[in-house]
């Protein structure tokens, strides 16, 4: 749903891919990353710009991704697929090793697609000091490959200048997070996500700017007044910048509204700020090791404790989750989200397809409309 | 093949592939000395529970009501590795009757059970070759146990061990439990994962993702495996030695056993015997006239090469009982298969078996195989920190590096046995299979050019699926025929 806020959104990003477009042209190293656990202060530190590969929400881009997977691969990857052929903005990508059928489409993004790929290692593991150094050591081995690239010198004060304002970046969305926890949140859940990506996208040399303007369109309030709304917890899944169905689905009605969300492009990409005193190589390498908490992390159980705080914190009625087809760490880990959230949770499974745009609206629906019966009888119940 | 055990001989009928019925009549004609010498864990003497020369049919009637379905070699060898292996469960129990620790390995595949052999009274298992049981036992109860606690059909078949993990009655509770995660099986992990959540506390082994070396890569240096010239980047052998050594004093509690250097080199000399032998076994049938071990008999006795199912003295006696076997039939050309056979290469195991008795059926017979355990077959280069020889073998790891370095092992099998087409058994939904099919089948057209069938493998009872299946290979292999006559004339 168009209000101000999200046009805004538009506008910066529009003018950001203009930017890109015209950086690349001029030599400037872009490049792609995947995933929650690239260490973008590096990236920039190294004289990259970091864009998270995200823009691939679309049927299109999945049906175009297809001939490079069999049928029961990941959505999201075959999209990524699809959106890299004929991309032409990365110079390259960095990812961490996170689940198999990423892993394994990064050497179809150097292979058939073209495009040089810096796979790090990011173990599962943590806790031990092998697993720390063998982190540090591919971060490291990310800084020299890239700084061939760039022809640019990293240093640790780079470094510092960095990680202090992507902080500022990821302290502001802490704010607006915040304001989420009130019973008449000032940002949907649709909008919240897009100015995630925004803020990401834009990085925040292009992003800090006009945080103002953001707050005051905020505090002219955009959503509309609604008595009550459902709130609700995502869960699942990545949620890609074109693939705002779900997100639409449960806001449309404006009788409910997404107040956290657990996904690989929501709240957790947030949720810490890197520690800026001692040595900040280590203190970003520990951050993006060991506060970054994601399904495939082995044992997985601080995701659940985050999920915990999240649902203590802002006070959500019910969980959505919902898992792209054959999304396997977020699929796997459904029922046991259903058992410790505590929450009344509806489990949607489903690709970038709409023909099940129907279906899934019924589902929601009902779900919301379950949620608000059972509220109302609380009410009663307490009013008596 | 004449065996003699006590004075008393037994010869080999001609090679064929028989049935199970026909098995049960050609065990009539086994002296009873046999079943009586053949053991496992011999080191407890001649026991009433540890003999496991039975037919087939005696597995039957404990579950494995597949066999039927299933041709078998008739060789007393090949009957000796059948019954060993489908007794692995029984062993098991009696291994905790009898005081020995037993220790369940998962997703590193072979790596880890040198170490677990190296303390004399633990014995290593995998859970994850539970895969199988639904097919055997033609019963989804494994699987619906999985699917009831949050893992369903849209996860691999390795599922099973988490059914397995749940109700215990496949094999006692273990005394540790060792999860490898990483640059390995999502599946498996998230199997660990519940496993985990249901009370069967994972000490997790992390595998990293083992590089290629690539042209725009300026920074890294790749160093080559002793073991079988894998490359592989700098860093990785000694984070594998350090995961190592922080099984020791895991192992050293459950067993009240020292560790020893020494100990562990006489473990990996073993074990290394055990992989010469089953290395051996597979270069003569792969390259003999005609096939002189089946298909099903490799796939069984290539899975040896994990743990030996839980018996290695024993193991590496049935494998030198079937070298003997493959060798006496190479020497007479004679074998299971026709000397026209068409020459294949099998990619992933197929979870279901009969797959592989069809193949011949239809005039195809194995030249190679990538079952995804490279890092169980070849032999461990002893250094004098034998535990880095352990991370040495490890770092082949066929899930642990790219798809393309896996294409590039099934291109020098097929190259150097000469095969006419490759087959890529596929499980569908498993994390894996989905995206490594396109690269492996592009690298082996491309370096080939030879046809590929890639299918995946349905799940028990679906018989339906499983014939389009079965048209499907049937269709692939006229293919290969077609084609050698052009070729060939």
């Amino acid at each position: 749903m168009k209000n101000r806020l999200s046009s805004y959104l538009t506008d910066l990003r529009s003018q950001r891919k203009d930017e890109l477009q015209i950086k690349k042209k001029n030599g400037e190293i872009i490049a792609g990353y995947y995933c929650l656990y690239s260490p973008v202060e590096v990236i920039e530190a190294c004289g990259a710009v970091p864009v998270r590969v995200m823009e691939n929400g679309s049927y299109e881009d999945e049906t175009r991704g297809s001939r490079f997977l069999k049928s029961d691969s990941c959505s999201f990857c075959k999209a990524s697929l699809g959106s890299l052929t004929g991309s032409g903005i990365y110079s390259c990508i960095i990812s961490g090793n996170t689940c198999d059928q990423i892993r394994r489409i990064h050497e179809i993004i150097s292979n058939e697609i073209g495009i040089p790929v810096y796979l790090f290692s990011n173990p599962r593991t943590y806790g031990k000091d092998s697993t720390a150094q063998m982190f540090r050591s591919e971060i490291k081995w990310i800084i020299d490959e890239l700084t061939v690239l760039t022809g640019k010198k990293f240093s640790e004060k780079l470094l510092s200048e960095r990680v202090i304002k992507w902080n500022e970046l990821r302290s502001f969305l802490k704010k607006v997070h915040d304001m989420r926890k009130s019973n008449f949140p000032l940002i949907s859940g649709t909008d919240m996500q897009d100015l995630i990506f925004t803020a990401y996208f834009l990085g925040p040399d292009r992003f800090l700017p006009v945080i103002t303007e953001i707050e005051n369109i905020l505090n002219e309030g955009n959503l509309p007044e609604t008595k009550d709304p459902v709130r609700i917890m995502l869960g699942g899944s990545i949620c890609s910048s074109d693939d705002r169905l779900i997100h639409n689905l449960i806001e449309e009605n404006q009788n409910a509204v997404i107040v956290s969300d657990l996904t690989c492009t929501g709240v957790r990409w947030f949720s810490n700020l890197i520690d800026v005193k001692g040595t900040v190589f280590e203190n970003v390498c520990d951050y993006y090791h060991l506060k970054m908490m994601c399904p495939h992390r082995r044992p997985n159980y601080p995701l659940f404790e985050f999920a915990a705080e999240q649902i203590k914190q802002w006070k959500p009625d019910g969980m959505i989750y919902r898992t792209l087809k054959f999304c396997h760490p977020w699929t796997f880990e459904a029922r046991t989200f259903k058992e410790e959230s505590g929450l009344p949770v509806l489990h949607l499974d489903t690709d970038y397809s709409t023909s099940n745009i129907g279906q899934l609206r019924t589902r929601i629906q009902a779900f919301l409309e379950m949620i608000t019966a059972k509220k109302e009888i609380i009410i009663d119940e307490n009013n008596s | 093949m004449k065996t003699i055990v006590d004075n008393i001989s037994y010869t080999d009928p001609e090679p064929e592939r028989i049935t199970l019925n026909s098995w049960h009549e050609l065990f009539k004609n086994i002296p009873e000395e046999f079943i009586d010498y053949y053991r496992y864990y011999r080191f407890f003497g001649k026991t009433e529970w540890n003999t496991y020369l039975f037919p087939p049919s005696s597995f039957l009637i404990y579950g494995s009501r597949y066999l039927r379905k299933l041709k078998f070699d008739n060789s007393l060898a090949s009957l000796r590795l059948w019954g060993f292996m489908l007794s692995e469960s029984e062993r098991l129990f009696r291994a905790r009757q009898s005081g020995l620790k037993i220790v369940a390995n998962m997703g590193d595949l072979g790596a880890i059970p040198p170490l677990v052999y190296s303390f004399e009274n633990t014995v290593p298992f995998y859970p994850d070759c539970y895969w199988w049981t639904p097919f055997l036992n033609e019963s989804n109860v494994l699987f619906d146990e999985a699917k009831r606690l949050g893992i369903g059909d849209d996860c691999c078949f390795v599922r099973a061990a988490l059914g397995a993990f749940s109700k215990l009655a496949y094999f006692p509770k273990p005394d540790l439990n060792i999860g490898a995660t990483g640059a390995s099986c999502d599946d498996m992990a998230a199997v660990l994962q519940l496993t985990e959540r249901l009370g069967h506390k994972i000490h997790w082994f992390e595998l990293i993702h083992r590089k290629n070396k690539q042209t725009h890569f300026n920074r890294l240096n790749f160093s080559k495996t002793e073991s079988h010239s894998v490359e592989y980047q700098e860093g990785l052998k000694e984070f594998f030695t350090a995961e190592f050594n922080c099984l020791i004093p895991l192992l050293e509690d459950i067993s009240g056993i020292k560790f020893e250097q020494q100990n562990l080199k006489n473990s990996i000399l073993k074990i290394n015997k055990m992989r010469e032998i089953i290395q051996d076994i597979k270069h003569i049938t792969f390259s003999s006239e005609t096939a002189p071990l089946p298909a099903l008999e490799i796939m069984n006795l290539e899975f040896m090469a994990l743990a030996g199912y839980s018996d290695l003295d024993e193991s590496i006696d049935i494998l030198n009982h079937l070298r003997d076997t493959v060798l006496e039939r190479h020497k007479l050309k004679s074998g299971t298969s026709a000397k026209d056979s068409l020459r294949i290469v099998w990619v992933t195991p197929p979870a279901d078996p009969l797959l592989l008795n069809y193949i011949e059926d239809l005039g195809g017979r194995l030249v190679g195989t990538e079952f995804v355990i490279n890092q169980a077959l070849f032999p461990l280069k002893l250094n004098e920190n034998p535990v880095e020889s352990l991370a040495d073998g490890l770092i082949n790891a066929s899930l642990m590096g790219t798809a393309q370095a896996r294409a590039k092992e099934v291109i020098a099998q097929a190259e150097k046995y000469n095969a006419e087409g490759v087959i890529i058994s596929n499980i569908f939904a498993s994390s894996h299979c989905a995206s490594e099919t396109y690269i492996i089948k592009n690298e082996i057209q491309k370096k080939l050019d030879i046809p590929v069938l890639p299918f995946d493998v349905v799940a028990p009872g679906k018989k339906q699926m499983q014939s389009q299946i079965f048209n499907r290979m049937a269709a692939f292999m006229e293919l290969l025929r077609e084609r050698r006559k052009k070729i060939y004339g």
